[in-house]
């Protein structure tokens, strides 16, 4: 009976759900994940077609207030100069990230100790290194083993390739005398488990077709249902529901028919992310939690951090094949990682060196921007622009702010009628200085390499709210924190988050190899306790 | 424009010519590149295909060219000469940067999957899957400055 009581049921079949899912599927637990968005088939994906540009608009838009799939739901960002991207499947935002897979410094989990500002995390980087190794090996990540910015560690696989644009900025930062480094990268350069190796299609932010991008759906999954965990799909969780002594008893859902269903459940375990989970757990109202389950503290929903980003482009002599590669992974630098006072602000970020704009997005900026004028100068404008532009982009570290959050909003909702989040938010002073910095850091990397023109774009850039962390925030005092540092809830003993919404801190790098890293080790947590789990 | 707008085909005649000037006033062809006329390459069914609605606006704005056209010297745009339609185009985009964007943007779509363009821009004229691009894997002596450099991240 599908809704028999389970061991486990895991909401969201993301970057954490997966990752969750096969460290505890060795118990021979039943684990059931419900997903509200279905499997994707790569055989649809924009690459499988000659006009792939123009299918990227139109059916992988990163925002789901544009794409508005049945899988979506709305989010209310009119109050946040950033957007909120994401996407709703088998594989979450994994589907369409770029797959930039650095890993949080050390540094990045005791901002209170070294830099007097927001909290340090009650677990470490060394406490979590074998997590991210064994990440590496199951997701597929290349990358190039010496980096001196990161303690030691050895990717599985040989990293991507530079490129003519690669070397090109490469030797731009050592004229700076600035770290650079091929940048780990969840995208696969040699066959690996039965997955065919990169080939450089370029669009990976559009779902890759190859199978070489270590989306969670082709990398996990397949082995976790192996181990038998079950994945019911097109099924949408309402609410987590709670008895009388504080314990989750399972989740409300409505399935793929559109019935509601009651998953019973000994463990619930969240995994939807910074936005996603606030929102379900500030909906899962009851007599005993009237402002959402597992939220005595008040916390659930603040905090938010979403990684405020800034960019700068350049245009070079030279054809630089830039349109070639996987455009979201080429290099990074951490040259402006750590605090350094002078510059006006705390902490830093991190510079990521994507490759160049294909044909149509070059011609339809040029056009819409007045770069490339209409007329016979078309031809020479264009040639100019494309194949030779490099961006830059600035990703900086978010510090945690109460005011910063996601709430109910008060009439907007989902086709199951469930409240949409909305979005609080505001850019903080620190971070618009840090950007700055940032990005005249960028333009000067790029006038290093011997680019001609340079443009920055202005910031914070809205369409790039990727990264939603801090809303369920990891700690060991139950008033100041959601969950405890093993991930399990301060208020509901047999309820546990594992995603983006526990870290204490933002970090300056792309997370998703932190959150998984985070998932295994509090799955592992939880192997060790079994016998002492609700304790 | 007195012409009846078919279902099929949301321009009258007048319009579609109209049309093809603009888009070859956009990108005019260019030989010594193999580059064909933004108006030989379909644009017109690619909008079709895509987003017919566009026509509204579209048509809208061809009939600005033309009743400009008609009051600055008393003939159709299709019946100036090319540096009198530059010069007409050119006035109605001074007074609105978005004055025909629309069509604009959709052309440059359209022009670059066009066969020829894609050949004379050095790609092939496929998909990007299932046969890829080899991209050079890169001079990793580069690294070497920063090798020497040592360590930089942060003890805690």
């Amino acid at each position: 009976m599908p809704n028999d009581v389970v061991d486990v049921v895991i909401i969201g079949a993301g970057a954490s759900g997966a990752a969750v899912a096969w460290s505890l599927a060795e118990t021979r637990m039943r684990i059931v994940c419900l997903e509200q968005g279905d499997w994707m088939n790569p055989a649809t994906y924009p690459s499988n077609f000659q006009d792939w540009e123009v299918h990227h608009g139109e059916t992988s838009a990163i925002s789901p207030n544009h794409r508005n799939r049945d899988a979506d739901y709305p989010i209310n960002d009119t109050e946040s100069p950033i957007a909120i991207v994401n996407f709703n499947a088998v594989g979450g935002s994994t589907i369409l990230y770029s797959a930039h897979f650095p890993r949080f410094h050390p540094s990045d989990f005791r901002v209170r100790s070294l830099d007097g500002v927001a909290d340090d995390w009650p677990i470490d980087y060394f406490t979590l290194e074998p997590f991210f190794a064994e990440n590496d090996r199951n997701m597929g990540v290349s990358g190039l083993h010496g980096d001196p910015a990161i303690p030691e560690h050895q990717p599985p696989l040989p990293h991507i390739p530079l490129g003519r644009m690669g070397e090109t900025i490469g030797r731009g930062f050592n004229k700076l005398g600035w770290h650079w480094w091929p940048s780990d990268s969840a995208i696969i350069t040699e066959p690996y488990e039965g997955r065919g190796q990169c080939l450089n299609l370029g669009p990976c932010n559009t779902g890759c077709a190859q199978g070489a991008k270590s989306s969670v759906d082709i990398s996990y999954w397949p082995v976790a249902q192996r181990m038998g965990v079950e994945v019911r799909t097109n099924c949408r969780v309402n609410q987590i529901t709670v008895d009388s002594k504080d314990m989750a008893t399972g989740v409300e859902y409505w399935n793929a028919d559109g019935v509601i269903q009651h998953q019973r459940a000994e463990v619930v375990i969240v995994a939807c992310n910074g936005v996603g989970t606030p929102r379900l757990l500030l909906h899962s109202k009851s007599a005993r939690f009237p402002n959402g389950i597992a939220n005595r503290s008040g916390l659930v929903g603040k905090n938010l951090m979403l990684h405020p980003w800034g960019g700068a482009s350049g245009l070079f002599a030279i054809p630089l094949e830039s349109h070639l590669g996987p455009q979201g992974c080429c290099l990074l630098s951490q040259e402006f990682y750590e605090t350094d006072e002078s510059r006006g602000y705390v902490r830093g970020y991190n510079l990521q060196i994507t490759r160049g704009s294909p044909p149509i997005a070059t011609a339809r900026y040029g056009i819409a921007s007045g770069a490339i004028p209409w007329g016979t100068a078309h031809h020479d404008e264009f040639e100019k622009r494309y194949d030779r532009s490099v961006h830059i982009g600035v990703c900086a570290e978010d510090l945690p702010e109460e005011h910063n959050q996601v709430v109910l909003d008060d009439v907007l909702t989902d086709s199951n009628g469930i409240p949409a989040p909305k979005i609080l938010y505001q850019t903080s002073e620190n971070s618009m200085r840090m950007l700055a910095h940032g990005t005249a850091r960028a333009v000067e990397a790029l006038e290093a390499a011997g680019a001609i023109e340079t443009s920055v774009a202005p910031y914070p850039i809205r369409m790039a709210g990727w990264h939603l962390l801090g809303t369920a925030r990891m700690g060991t005092d139950p008033e100041r924190s959601v969950v405890n540092e093993w991930g399990r809830s301060h208020d509901v003993r047999n309820l546990f988050i594992v995603d983006g919404s526990v870290f204490v801190t933002s970090g300056g790098v792309n997370p998703t190899t932190t959150i998984q890293a985070v998932a295994l080790y509090i799955a592992d947590a939880m192997k060790q306790r079994l016998a002492t789990l609700f304790d | 424009m007195s012409q009846s707008i078919a279902s099929d085909n949301p321009l009258t005649n007048v319009q579609r010519a109209i049309l093809d000037i603009v888009l070859d006033q956009m990108i005019p062809e260019d030989s010594t590149r193999g580059k064909p006329s933004a108006a030989d390459v379909g644009v017109f069914e690619y909008i079709m295909e895509r987003s017919p609605e566009s026509f509204v606006e579209i048509g809208r704005q061809i009939n600005k060219l033309d009743a400009l056209a008609s009051s600055s010297y008393e003939k159709r745009y299709t019946e100036l000469t090319r540096e009198v339609q530059d010069e007409t185009l050119n006035q109605l985009r001074e007074q609105d940067s978005r004055f025909l964007l629309t069509l604009a943007i959709q052309a440059v779509e359209c022009y670059y999957l066009d066969s020829r363009v894609m050949t004379a821009i050095g790609l092939p004229t496929r998909p990007p899957y299932p046969d890829g691009y080899t991209v050079h894997r890169g001079d990793l002596t580069l690294l070497d400055p920063v090798r020497e450099r040592g360590q930089i991240w942060r003890r805690t």
